[in-house]
C-alpha cells in the first residue's frame, strides 16, 4: 500500500509587498499587491510503504517545500497528498504520531541538558507506553551506540552524536515514516557511514519508510533504492539510482598515460576531457561500444603506457542533470534557538 | 497538552536555568531589586502625599502587585515566544511545533516557557500577601474567590496583549516596538485608573481594557470610586481575561495559517 | 578629530533609519507625559506642596521626559554586543580611541532624538500641559552644565555596565541593578526636595540624580547659589570616578584582548 502519495501537487508563494515609512505598516496590511513565486509546480509521485527514497535537487528547487507539505506544515495551493491515508496539512496532530523527522541543522534537542530528558520529554508528547518507550530505546541505543553520552548534555556533545541522538529521537514514537532533512551535513566520513547503516537497518528491518532530502549523494548512493529529482519545481527524474546511471550516465572516465605525446588524437565516440600532452583523460559512453575494443583500437596508433578506468560518480551524473543551478552550502546551521534566548525577561 | 505535560516542560526549563545556577539567582536578585526600586519610588512618594486619588500606600502597593504579579504569570509562557516569533517562522525553527501531536500554541508556550519570572512573582506575590494583611476589607470567601479567578484572568489579558503583538509581528513589519508600546500603556495601571480624564477611563475599559487588570477588580473588593466608570463593569472580570486570550489565540491561528499558505 | 565627526554623523544617519517608529516612541512618550501630568494632579491638585504647585511640577515632568535624549546608558547594549561578537578587535585596531568614538556614537543618537524626539514631545506637551522656560540666565547656564555632567555620568555608567560583560558575558544584572539605581535616586518621577530623610541625603550624595532631578531643578531655578554649586561638584567628581573607572577597566580588558588575541 501505498504510504505517500502526490498528485498534482503545486505551490506558490505570494509575497506581498511591503510599505515603508510612518503607515507602512498599516499599508502593508491592506496591501493587494504581491508577486507569486512558483516553488512547486504539478508534482507527482508515490511511496509504497518501506521504501527508501532520496529526494534531491540544487537549493530553492522545491525540496523543502515538499516536505513541509508531506508533514502538514504548509498546505498546497493545489493538488492532492494522502500520508498514510490522511491529509497532512488536514491531520496534522494524527499524523504527527506516525511520521518522525529529523532536520540536520535544526536541533530538536534541548541544548543544556542531558539527551535523556529530551527522551523522556519526547516520550511524554507522544504519549508513548513504558513498554515500548523501553523497548525502542533499547535498540536505538544498541545500534546507535548512545549509551556512553546518553547522559551527557547535549551542547558537550559531538555533531555526529548529536545527529545520532537526534535519530533516536525521531524513532522513539516508532513512526512508519522517517522524514530526513541533510542527516549528515557536517559530519565526518565515519559518522556519516554509521548513520548510513543505522538508516538502512531501520529501513530494511523496521520496515521504516524513509524519505531523504541531502546534498551528500554517496547518502542515496548508499541507503536509497530509489531518486527522484526535483528543478525549478518540477521533478527532473524518477527512477532507481542503477537505472539513473545506465540511462543518463552510463559513462566511464579513462586516463591514459602514453608513451610519448601523440598530439591531437582521434577519439572514436570518446570525449576528450584533459589534455596534459602525454597524458589525457577521456570520458566514453557505454553504448558507443566496449571500453576494451576502444583502448586496443587506440593503443594500436598510440602505444600507450599506462591506463586507469572509473565510473563516473553519480555526483557527476546528476550535476549533469542539474546544470541550470549551481549547488551552494547550506546556511549556517540553527542552533537550539529555544535555550539561547531562556535568559531574557522583561 | 495536559497539565502533566505543561509542568513537564516547565520542569525541563528549571533544570537547564539550574545548570547556571549562579547566573539564574543572580539574575533572579536583579530583577527583585530591579522591581523593589519601583516599589521603593511609590513608597516614597505615599510616605509624602498619603494617598493617590484615595488610595493610601497598602492599596497602591496591591493595585500594583496584582499587575506585575498577571503580568509575571501570563509573561512567563508567552513573553518569549511571542517576542521571537517573526525569528522563529523565519528560520524555520517553528516547523518542528507543528509537527508534534499537540496544539501548536501549547506546544510552542510550553517550550519557551520561561522561569526567569519567578523574580517578579516572588516580590509581587510577597508584596500583594502582605498589603493583603494591612487591609482590613471585610473579607468573605466571595471576595477571596473574587481576586483569586481576577489574578487567572489577569493574567490571560497579559498573555493575550503579548499573544496579539507577536502574531502582528508575522503580519506587518518592525511590530517588536508595539511591544515597547504595550509596557508604555501598562504604566496606566499602576495608577487608580479614576485619576485619568474621563476619556482615558472610557478608553481603558473598552478599547484597551487595562483596567480589568487590577483596578476594576480591586475598587471592588476595596469599595473605591471608580471615576466615570460604573463599578458593576468590575463583574465582568473573570470574563475578560479568557474572552481576549481567545480572540489573541485566534489571531494566532489566523497569522500562522498565513505562513503555512492556508486559504491563500 | 575627522573621525569622531564621522562616526558622530554615521550615527545620526543610522538612527534616522528607523524613523518607520519614531512617532510610535513620541506618542508612547506623550502618554508617559499625561499619566505623571494626572497622577501630580491628584497629588498636589490646587494649592502646593511643600512651595512647588501642580504647574511647577508638569514643567519637571516634560524637562525628565525630554531628558530621554541626553542619557546614554543604552549605549551598554551595542558594546555588548561587539565585545560578545569579538568585533571589538576590529575597533581597538582603529587609529581613534574607542571610548571616544563611542561617546561620538552616542551623541550621534542624542542629536537624533533630540531633533526629532524631544522637540516634538516637549511642543506637544507644553501645548497640552502648559510648560515654563528657564526662571532666570544663570538658570539656563545652570541647566546647560547639569545637561554636560549628565552625559558624561550616563555614558560612563553605560560604558562601566558593558566593559563588565567582558568578565561577566552578560550585561542582564548589571543593567537590572543600575536601572533600579536610576529608578530610585535619578529624582525623575519622585523629585528630590519631596524625598524623607535620610533618602534625600543619600540621593543628593549619588550620580544618579544627574540622570533626571539636577538638570530639571537647576532649569525651574529651584537649584541654586551655593546648593547649585554644591551639587556641581559632586557631579564632577563623580564623573571623574567613573571616568577613570571605565579607563581602567578598559586598560584591563584591551590587555586581555591582546593576551588572547582577540
Amino acid at each position: 500500500m501505498a504510504i505517500v502519495e502526490v498528485s498534482g501537487l503545486n505551490k506558490e508563494f505570494r509575497r506581498n509587498r511591503r510599505y515603508q515609512g510612518a503607515f507602512g505598516a498599516v499599508r502593508t496590511l491592506f496591501s493587494r499587491e504581491y508577486t507569486v513565486h512558483h516553488a512547486v509546480q504539478d508534482v507527482n509521485f508515490s511511496i509504497e510503504e518501506g521504501e527508501a527514497v532520496g529526494y534531491v535537487g540544487p537549493n530553492g528547487a522545491g525540496k523543502s517545500t515538499t516536505i513541509k507539505m508531506l508533514t502538514g506544515i504548509l498546505v498546497p495551493t493545489s493538488g492532492e497528498i494522502l500520508v498514510d491515508g490522511r491529509v497532512p496539512h488536514q491531520h496534522r496532530q494524527e499524523n504527527a504520531k506516525v511520521l518522525g523527522a529529523v532536520f540536520g541543522q535544526r536541533s530538536q534537542l534541548w541544548w543544556d541538558l542531558p539527551v535523556s530528558d529530551s527522551f523522556e520529554l519526547h516520550q511524554h508528547v507522544y504519549g508513548i507506553s513504558d513498554d515500548n518507550y523501553r523497548r525502542t530505546l533499547g535498540f536505538c541505543r544498541e545500534v546507535l551506540q548512545l549509551d556512553s553520552f546518553l547522559q551527557a548534555p547535549v551542547r558537550q556533545l559531538s555533531l555526529g552524536q548529536r545527529m545520532r541522538a537526534e535519530m533516536a529521537m525521531a524513532l522513539l514514537h516508532e513512526p512508519k515514516l522517517l522524514f530526513l532533512d541533510e542527516p549528515t551535513i557536517g559530519l565526518d566520513v565515519l559518522a556519516k557511514d554509521r548513520i548510513r547503516e543505522f538508516l538502512r537497518t531501520i529501513n530494511r528491518e523496521r520496515n521504516v519508510t524513509i524519505i531523504l532530502t541531502t546534498h551528500d549523494l554517496k547518502d542515496i548512493e548508499e541507503i536509497c533504492p530509489r531518486l527522484i529529482m526535483i528543478n525549478q519545481g518540477q521533478v527532473m527524474f524518477d527512477n532507481t539510482v542503477a537505472h539513473l546511471k545506465s540511462t543518463v550516465g552510463d559513462e566511464r572516465e579513462i586516463k591514459i598515460e602514453f608513451v610519448s605525446d601523440p598530439g591531437s588524437i582521434e577519439l572514436m565516440g570518446g570525449n576528450l576531457v584533459r589534455d596534459e600532452g602525454a597524458r589525457k583523460t577521456i570520458r566514453f559512453a557505454q553504448d558507443h561500444g566496449s571500453v576494451m575494443t576502444f583502448l586496443s583500437d587506440v593503443d594500436s596508433r598510440y602505444p600507450i603506457k599506462d591506463v586507469s578506468i572509473e565510473e563516473v560518480s553519480i555526483e557527476d551524473v546528476i550535476r549533469k542533470l542539474y546544470i541550470q543551478t549551481g549547488q551552494n552550502a547550506p546556511d549556517e546551521s540553527e542552533l537550539d534557538i529555544w535555550s539561547r534566548h531562556r535568559a531574557v525577561t522583561r | 497538552m495536559n497539565m502533566s505535560l505543561f509542568l513537564h516542560y516547565a520542569r525541563l526549563r528549571m533544570k537547564e536555568r539550574m545548570e547556571y545556577r549562579a547566573a539564574f539567582i543572580l539574575g533572579v536578585f536583579a530583577q527583585i531589586v530591579g522591581y523593589g526600586a519601583t516599589y521603593f519610588v511609590l513608597w516614597l512618594t505615599l510616605q509624602k502625599f498619603e494617598t493617590i486619588g484615595g488610595w493610601n500606600w497598602p492599596e497602591i502597593a496591591l493595585l500594583y502587585s496584582l499587575n506585575v504579579l498577571t503580568y509575571a504569570i501570563g509573561a512567563a509562557y508567552t513573553y518569549t515566544p511571542m517576542t521571537e516569533l517573526e525569528q522563529l517562522v523565519q528560520k524555520g525553527t517553528f516547523d518542528p511545533v507543528l509537527i508534534r501531536p499537540n496544539n501548536p500554541f501549547m506546544t510552542l508556550t510550553a517550550q519557551m516557557f520561561n522561569v526567569g519570572y519567578l523574580a517578579h512573582i516572588l516580590l509581587s506575590g510577597g508584596i500583594l500577601v502582605w498589603s493583603l494583611s494591612r487591609l482590613d476589607a471585610d473579607w468573605t470567601f466571595g471576595k477571596a474567590a473574587f481576586l483569586m479567578i481576577s489574578v487567572l484572568s489577569g493574567a490571560c489579558m497579559h498573555a493575550a496583549l503579548l499573544t496579539l503583538i507577536g502574531s502582528a509581528s508575522l503580519v506587518i513589519v518592525r511590530a517588536e516596538v508595539l511591544f515597547r508600546f504595550n509596557y508604555s500603556l501598562q504604566e496606566f495601571i499602576s495608577y487608580p485608573v479614576s485619576i485619568f480624564g474621563p476619556a482615558i477611563q472610557i478608553l481603558l475599559t473598552t478599547i484597551v481594557p487595562l483596567a480589568f487588570i487590577n483596578f476594576l477588580p480591586l475598587a471592588l473588593i476595596l469599595n473605591k470610586d471608580t471615576g466615570i466608570i460604573p463599578r458593576e463593569i468590575a463583574w465582568l472580570t473573570p470574563i475578560v481575561g479568557p474572552v481576549l486570550m481567545w480572540l489573541a489565540y485566534r489571531t494566532f491561528q489566523v497569522c500562522t495559517n498565513r505562513y503555512q499558505g492556508a486559504g491563500g | 578629530m575627522t573621525a569622531y565627526i564621522t562616526y558622530f554623523r554615521k550615527s545620526f544617519k543610522k538612527n534616522s533609519a528607523y524613523r518607520t517608529t519614531v512617532w510610535l516612541q513620541i506618542v508612547a512618550s506623550l502618554i508617559q507625559v499625561g499619566i505623571q501630568v494626572a497622577v501630580w494632579t491628584a497629588l498636589i491638585g490646587i494649592g502646593s506642596v511643600d512651595g512647588i504647585d501642580l504647574d511647577q511640577m508638569i514643567t519637571y515632568v516634560i524637562l525628565n521626559a525630554a531628558m530621554y535624549a541626553f542619557i546614554l546608558t543604552s549605549l551598554y547594549k551595542d558594546v555588548d554586543e561587539r565585545l560578545r561578537s569579538g568585533d571589538i578587535a576590529i575597533d581597538i585596531l582603529r587609529p581613534a580611541r574607542y571610548p571616544l568614538l563611542i561617546m561620538a556614537d552616542s551623541l550621534g543618537r542624542a542629536a537624533y532624538r533630540m531633533l526629532f524626539m524631544v522637540v516634538p514631545i516637549v511642543t506637544v506637551s507644553s501645548f497640552l500641559f502648559g510648560f515654563s522656560v528657564p526662571a532666570s540666565f544663570s538658570a539656563g547656564t545652570g541647566f546647560v552644565i547639569a545637561i554636560v555632567l549628565s552625559i558624561l555620568i550616563s555614558y560612563s555608567i553605560g560604558y562601566l555596565i558593558a566593559l563588565l560583560s567582558f568578565w561577566f558575558l552578560t550585561t542582564f544584572h548589571f543593567s537590572w541593578a543600575i536601572g533600579a539605581l536610576t529608578t530610585l535616586f535619578s529624582g525623575s518621577f519622585l523629585p528630590l526636595w519631596f524625598f524623607p530623610e535620610p533618602w534625600a541625603t543619600v540621593a543628593k550624595m549619588l550620580p544618579f540624580q544627574f540622570l533626571g532631578f539636577v538638570p530639571a531643578a537647576a532649569w525651574m531655578g529651584q537649584l541654586t547659589g551655593s546648593e547649585l554649586a554644591m551639587t556641581f561638584v559632586v557631579g564632577v567628581l563623580w564623573s571623574a570616578v567613573l571616568l577613570m573607572s571605565t579607563q581602567v577597566l578598559w586598560n584591563r580588558a584591551t590587555r586581555q584582548l591582546v593576551v588572547q588575541g582577540g
